[in-house]
């Protein structure tokens, strides 16, 4: 099987291990030379301790063919405020300047915003694979998160329709004042131009999503995780998301006569019940590993359990 | 000499249609006007949702739209019947 | 006696009191000053408030208040005789219509130019105003079911008139079309739509239609149930399309066709030399109402009306340039208010008909009065249009046409605002789901004037217009 889509997100509860399984995805890919981009976008980054560097915004080589970066949400919003200012520098008068500055911070400090900026990172991100990237490898934050990251296009543009239908509705009313004034005024609008680039961009998102990205759902073999692992599959299944086989991590060996045996007696069970209600979607096994997972070799033992994920 | 009474016939004609205009369709123009700016006011409330208190989920997609429509934005607030605006800084 | 005699004595009246008892008024009562900045300057907005000139926004203060009103009303009363109604129409108007509106406006404009309504909220309590509401309410239920009756009883007397109106729709959108699409001024358009619009009479005499073919004979579906039902459903719609697109276009055609009608009846009554033929005082028939106080509500608009106050404060106080000019535009909007049921009083006591025993016919009792009232009008501007050379009945459909076209555009805007009005009370009453629903709000602004035009009361005589 070809890996055709070349866009990946690792998903799942903190802690199950979802970072070190990107980075050696990621280190896989590079080896085949691939292109690869690895970014975290946990507020919480650890990306950085993985492949022991100093990662920031923009993309930085760890290894051949593999680049690394970590995004924020908080961080791209205030650049897009500064790129704001400074275009209105130019088209608005001095004066009110203090109250767009102040505006701007207002609608900044709005809940969302700082997911729909991490977005807006991503998308320009996405927008180079094919061309800067052979290969996207998304360290996402945990599932909650990356279940409303991954549903917001589909969510906003609703919302951003209305406001160019108001918007039209605006320009509807002063086309018709006009007329009767005889102010001739066929200029386009820059609010509503934007408007529309937004939503093209949005859909666009949405489209390439749908179509180019697959998601990596990461479990430990315990009871709790379970239910709700299963649960957002579903939810990303309705969303229109491909999945690809869930990654079971920290699989113990099934030779120890000791604790780790027992355990894995437990685990069993899970992983019975997993292979059951996972169905046609598989679940693919990776191993308990020794080490920390923060050197070159470890992380290409790990990648080899996962050559079955491609 | 009949160039000029045209002439004067057609300036004294320009005069009667800009005083009906004044009459008659300057209500009418105003009444269009007036429907212009609540549609503009609604546009300008559903950008602005988080300065009314509101939280608006698409702030940062509309975060451009900010500096076009803070322009009038005291005229609006007064409009909405509010005579002070905002956190302090805001507006007024 | 002539008519023009009654016009001149009554036009002298009107001149005296705007000269005398409106500069009273300025100076003692109201105490206009020519120094105080106007809402419209202080706050100056382009829209809403704008300086304008006094004549101009005269022009747009009395085609505002004038309408089908302050004609139904005359074309009643002068049931009790001539005498008396004039009587009320300059009295009322010199007294008590031109203190209000003058008031009104300048009370306004004293207070940032707030409405009325606002105004009884401050000035007096939170309940004067939800009261105002109930009022504004049940005015303006009234108003939609006389006016669909009216309609809906020319349209079954004047079947000639059906076309020409049903063809004004199209025709005020069209130059509302233009209007907002080319730069040039309106004038011309707007000529050649008013000719066309009169043009129609003659299709309109070609097709009469009637719908008689449909109704029954008696019983409930009578013609004019019927054309009651089909103008509610129609309102129903046209009240729910934006203003600009009919409601306004169409309103500005009314605008015309109100100085064309005061035109017609003053030179029509002047060339003609038309007597009135109807009694000073009508010895009215056994258990007919009596005059006191029947005459006075009959009336309203032409002689006192509250409306007024609702155009005063609404729009016209944003836009008074100086203190003073209150008196101008306020005075004399309710001067031409009366001047145009004068002119309703002329057209159904003069035009109407020529001789005392064929009054007496018309105005039989008082339910044929009620019933017949603006058929007759409209018969009597047919005569004065008559004496200008245009036939009978091409002036009649002409005189229908004026009084639907103002019914129907204040029955839209009636409708509208009824449910602007529904939906504030339901607020005040904590109805949610009905304050918050526009399609709730129509249905009972429709629903509420439609049950009370179809429903059969008003007592033994049947008075007012017949079974309303």
């Amino acid at each position: 099987m070809l890996l055709t889509r070349p866009v990946r997100f690792f998903g799942g509860k903190g802690g199950v291990g979802k970072t070190t399984l990107a980075a050696a995805f990621g280190l896989a890919q590079a080896g085949r030379q691939l292109r690869t981009l690895v970014v975290s976008t946990d507020p919480a980054h650890s990306l950085g301790d993985v492949f022991g560097a100093e990662l920031a915004d923009e993309p930085r080589e760890v290894a051949a063919h593999l680049w690394a970066a970590e995004i924020s949400g908080e961080q791209q919003a205030r650049n897009r405020v500064e790129e704001i200012i400074e275009d209105a520098h130019a088209a608005l008068p001095r004066e009110v300047m203090p109250a767009v500055r102040r505006h701007l911070e207002l609608a900044t400090d709005s809940p969302g915003t700082v997911e729909s900026a991490l977005l807006d990172r991503l998308t320009q991100l996405v927008a180079q694979v094919g061309d800067r990237w052979d290969r996207l490898v998304v360290d996402s934050a945990p599932t909650g998160h990356m279940l409303r990251l991954l549903s917001l296009p589909a969510l906003l543009t609703p919302w951003i329709e209305g406001l160019a239908r108001q918007r039209e509705r605006v320009r509807g009313m002063d086309r018709m004042v006009a007329g009767m004034t005889g102010r001739a005024q066929e200029r386009a609008d820059p609010l509503l131009e934007r408007l529309h680039a937004r939503r093209e961009r949005l859909e666009n998102l949405g489209q390439r999503l749908r179509d180019e990205a697959a998601v990596h759902l990461v479990l430990v073999p315990e009871l709790l995780p379970l239910a709700e692992t299963l649960r957002t599959v579903e939810s990303l299944t309705q969303a229109g998301m491909r999945l690809r086989p869930l990654i079971v991590n920290r699989v113990l060996p099934d030779d120890d006569a000791g604790l780790l045996g027992k355990r894995r007696g437990q685990q069993d069970e899970v992983l019975d019940r997993l292979a059951a209600e996972a169905g046609e979607l598989g679940v693919l096994w990776v191993p308990m590993l020794a080490g920390s997972l923060t050197t070159g070799a470890e992380l290409t033992e790990l990648a080899e359990h996962l050559a079955a994920a491609r | 000499m009949f160039a000029r009474a045209w002439s004067r016939l057609v300036a004294a004609w320009r005069r009667v249609e800009a005083g009906h205009d004044e009459v008659f369709v300057a209500r009418w123009r105003q009444g269009l006007r007036r429907e212009a700016r609540r549609q503009e006011d609604t546009m300008r409330a559903l950008v602005m949702l988080e300065s009314l208190g509101v939280d608006n989920p698409v702030a940062y997609e509309t975060l451009e739209l900010i500096p076009h429509l803070v322009g009038e934005l005291h005229e609006w607030h007064q409009r909405m019947g509010q005579e002070t605006f905002g956190d302090p800084g805001v507006c007024c | 006696m002539p008519a023009i005699v009654i016009v001149l004595v009554v036009a002298v009246l009107f001149f005296f009191g705007y000269r005398y008892y409106s500069a009273y008024l300025a100076r003692k009562v109201y105490a206009v000053d020519p120094a105080f900045v106007t809402p419209a300057h202080s706050m100056q907005d382009g829209v809403d408030f704008v300086p304008t000139n006094k004549h101009v926004l005269f022009g747009h203060h009395f085609t505002s208040i004038a309408g089908a009103a302050p004609i139904v009303g005359p074309a009643i009363a002068v049931f009790w005789g001539w005498g008396p109604a004039l009587l009320w129409v300059v009295a009322g108007t010199i007294f008590a219509a031109g203190v209000h509106d003058f008031g009104a406006l300048a009370v306004s404009v004293r207070h940032q130019a707030r409405s009325i309504g606002t105004l009884a909220s401050e000035v007096i309590n939170r309940r004067a105003r939800t009261l105002f509401l109930l009022i504004i309410f049940f005015l303006l239920t009234l108003v939609n079911a006389v006016f669909a009756v009216v309609i809906a009883n020319l349209f079954v007397a004047n079947p000639e008139a059906v076309l020409p109106i049903l063809l004004q729709i199209p025709l005020a959108i069209g130059i509302g079309q233009y209007i907002y699409r080319t730069r040039s001024a309106a004038l011309v358009p707007t000529l050649i739509g008013v000719v066309l619009l009169y043009l129609s009479i003659g299709l309109g005499q070609l097709w009469p239609i009637s719908i008689s073919g449909i109704t029954a004979e008696d019983g409930f579906f009578t013609d004019r149930n019927v054309w009651v039902i089909l103008l509610f459903l129609y309102t129903f719609f046209a009240s729910r399309i934006p203003v600009w697109v009919l409601l306004q276009p169409r309103d500005y055609i009314n605008s015309h066709q109100l100085f064309i009608a005061l035109g017609v009846i003053l030179l029509g009554v002047a060339v003609g030399m038309d007597r009135i033929v109807a009694p000073l005082v009508n010895d009215t028939p056994e258990g007919s109402p009596n005059w006191f106080p029947l005459l006075f509500v009959t009336i309203a608009c032409g002689a006192i009306s509250g409306f007024h106050s609702l155009v005063s404060s609404g729009t016209t106080s944003k836009q008074l340039d100086k203190e003073t000019d209150a008196r101008y535009i306020g005075y004399f909007g309710a001067v031409g208010e009366g001047s145009l049921a004068l002119g309703a009083i002329l057209a159904c006591t003069a035009g109407v008909v020529a001789s005392r025993a064929d009054w007496k016919g018309l105005y039989s009792d008082f339910g044929a009065a009620s019933d017949n009232a603006t058929a007759n009008f409209v018969e009597g501007i047919g005569n004065f249009a008559g004496n200008l050379g245009v036939p009978g009945a091409i002036g009649a459909t002409f005189a229908a046409i004026v009084v639907i076209s103002f019914a129907a555009t204040t029955m839209d805007t009636g409708v509208r605002l009824q449910r602007y009005i529904v939906q504030e009370i339901a607020e005040i009453a904590g109805a949610r789901r009905l304050s918050r629903s526009i399609t709730f709000g129509s249905l009972v602004a429709v629903l509420l004037p439609l049950v009370m035009a179809l429903l059969p009361g008003g007592g033994e005589d049947g008075f007012t217009f017949g079974v309303l």
